[in-house]
């Protein structure tokens, strides 16, 4: 049965739907408020399973080491991924439509489309480059069959709070500077104003192979003047013999 | 962690996007043709090219402009002057899809170059020859040698770098457009480029030839957006064979919305660059409304490109400086 979901959402969310009101518009640019490079967790230690702590253990002695391999980012401006964009130390600018939200990064010039259509009508093209709106349900989405760095996300409001949730990961990314993740990741984030200059990121990560329950974490962003962003073209800093991104103080994984 | 999955299925994201500009570069010479005409920029141009309208070509042919053999389409081939549409690359639009805005000014959305790409700027949008000064014939010369004899050189876009805005659009990949009242920001898929053009002048940061896509500054003429982009980091290609655009030259955009039984966004746009054309060269391209294509997907060149254990040129050969001389 085809469903013309995309103009349906489209009448049901006006351009002044209340995802963009005064009080509650996450429209405009942000900056982390402390920059990390690892997430914190607020239940308690990482609830690593044997397969977790043994893949993190060895990205640790990588590190300790300054050997970076096990980091794509790191070694070679790779795309950080989901939630590991989160941590950007470079402004990003919010973009919030009706029928996507678009995180625009200065960071290497990457971006993130989110799909607010319900319910998803998406799908890859056959060389898994484009991705498509169909506008017809159901349809499988047949994602890469190697995954995502930023997994594919769906997105609805609840309230004032935008809800992402994303599937369909790589494994070649870290869900911070030495945290891995398998394939299976689900990452629900809960976007929401806390002021109308402050912005938390409420993050929820799942894994079963690699995490013995859900486990959460936040990061909050303070909004910044309404600007462009200049060029960043990380493989420039790289071979300028910058860090693609910043190793911060806050090394707590190598105590 | 890394696997031999990942690297396939970034090859084939790299390589399709590369595939598409090598198989643009190793076809036969295909001419621009200036469409009929549905712009009132080519009827009212004039040779005030300060006015960001594509100034009339002279009449005749430029002094300068020779019959190199290696500017010509080989013997028995004719330069082909439509330009086709490519609907095996860009399906049929699904049925309940969104029309664009119905404000002129409103260009969000996605949208798609579903043409072919020519190899070389043959003709101008009046159909005359692109007008080559001597460096350019000589760079082009020296660019197409390289290809034949299997080394071309690499370009930005082989590194994993920006492209600049001509290369950009031309790519037969999706892009999105944002806006708000400052800026306009053109997403596009191919090298997860940015164009950052901005309305607001007191906001653009200088052009100083520190980023390769240069700086956008835009101001609305009617319904028609006049888009002047200057500063570039280092000469950029305007085609796959190589038609050049140096660090000193400025490129004008005039972008509307047009609609010929489907929505369009019109381009026309003005290389202004004395070092490598004799008067300015203008040409003018349309992209497909395509609202099924504004989720833009990944693309990461870097993963490859990044790697340090192999050649940093995507095994092509540096040009040497002073090429054009």
């Amino acid at each position: 049965m085809k469903v013309h979901l995309f103009a349906a959402a489209l009448l049901l969310a006006p351009l002044s739907s209340h995802a963009a009101t005064a009080n509650n518009d996450l429209n405009g640019v942000w900056k982390i408020s402390k920059p990390q490079s690892a997430f914190v967790p607020l239940d308690g230690p990482i609830p690593f399973t044997a397969e977790g702590e043994k893949a993190y253990a060895q990205n640790k002695a990588a590190l300790a080491k300054s050997d970076f391999s096990y980091d794509n980012t790191q070694s070679r401006c790779s795309l950080p991924g989901t939630p590991r964009m989160s941590l950007t130390p470079m402004p990003f600018r919010l973009w919030v439509r009706p029928s996507e939200v678009v995180f625009e990064y200065q960071w290497n010039r990457q971006y993130r489309t989110v799909d607010m259509v319900q319910p998803r009508a998406v799908k890859f093209d056959e060389d898994w480059i484009r991705v498509l709106r169909t506008g017809v349900t159901p349809n499988p989405i047949n994602p890469p069959l190697t995954g995502t760095s930023l997994g594919i996300g769906q997105g609805h409001w609840e309230g004032k709070t935008l809800v992402i949730e994303s599937r369909y990961f790589s494994d070649s990314t870290l869900i911070d500077d030495l945290v891995p993740h398998d394939y299976d990741m689900v990452v629900e984030e809960r976007w929401s104003l806390i002021d109308p200059k402050t912005l938390r990121d409420q993050i929820t990560i799942s894994d079963p192979a690699f995490f013995t329950r859900p486990w959460h974490t936040q990061v909050t962003y303070r909004r910044q003047p309404d600007m462009g962003f200049t060029e960043d073209v990380c493989l420039d800093r790289h071979d300028a013999g910058q860090m693609p991104l910043p190793i911060t103080a806050d090394e707590k994984h190598l105590r | 962690m890394f696997n031999r999955f990942h690297s396939v299925a970034l090859t084939a994201a790299f390589g399709a996007s590369a595939g598409l500009i090598l198989l643009a570069m190793s076809a036969t010479a295909h001419g621009q043709t200036p469409p009929n005409p549905t712009s009132s920029v080519g009827a009212a141009a004039s040779n005030n090219s300060s006015s960001g309208r594509p100034p009339k070509a002279p009449g005749g042919t430029p002094a300068d402009v020779s019959d190199d053999p290696e500017l010509s389409p080989p013997p028995g081939r004719t330069v082909e002057h439509k330009n086709k549409t490519l609907a095996w690359m860009v399906p049929p639009l699904p049925s309940g899809m969104p029309a664009p805005s119905p404000d002129p000014h409103n260009f969000e959305g996605g949208w798609v170059h579903d043409q072919t790409l020519p190899y070389r700027i043959q003709q101008d949008i009046y159909g005359n020859p692109t007008p080559y000064t001597h460096r350019a014939h000589t760079l082009i010369a020296h660019r197409s040698a390289a290809a034949r004899a299997g080394k071309p050189y690499a370009t930005t876009a082989a590194r994993c770098r920006p492209p600049g805005v001509v290369i950009q659009q031309k790519i037969n990949l999706p892009f999105l457009v944002l806006q708000t009242k400052s800026q306009m920001e053109f997403l596009f898929l191919d090298y997860h480029g940015r164009e950052t053009v901005y309305l607001d002048p007191a906001k653009a940061p200088p052009a100083d030839h520190t980023a390769y896509m240069g700086v956008s500054v835009g101001h609305w003429d009617g319904d028609t957006l006049v888009v002047v982009t200057k500063g570039m980091k280092i000469p950029l290609w305007l085609d796959g064979s190589g038609s050049p655009v140096s660090t000193d030259g400025a490129i004008t955009q005039r972008i509307r919305k047009v609609y010929q039984g489907h929505s369009l966004l019109e381009i026309v746009t003005t290389v202004d660059d004395p070092i490598y054309y004799t008067h300015p060269l203008s040409w003018m391209q349309t992209f497909a409304w395509r609202p099924d294509m504004d989720l833009l997907g990944e693309y990461d060149c870097e993963t490859q490109a990044g790697d340090k254990s192999v050649s940093q040129d995507a095994g092509l050969a540096i040009e040497p400086a002073n090429d054009d001389q």
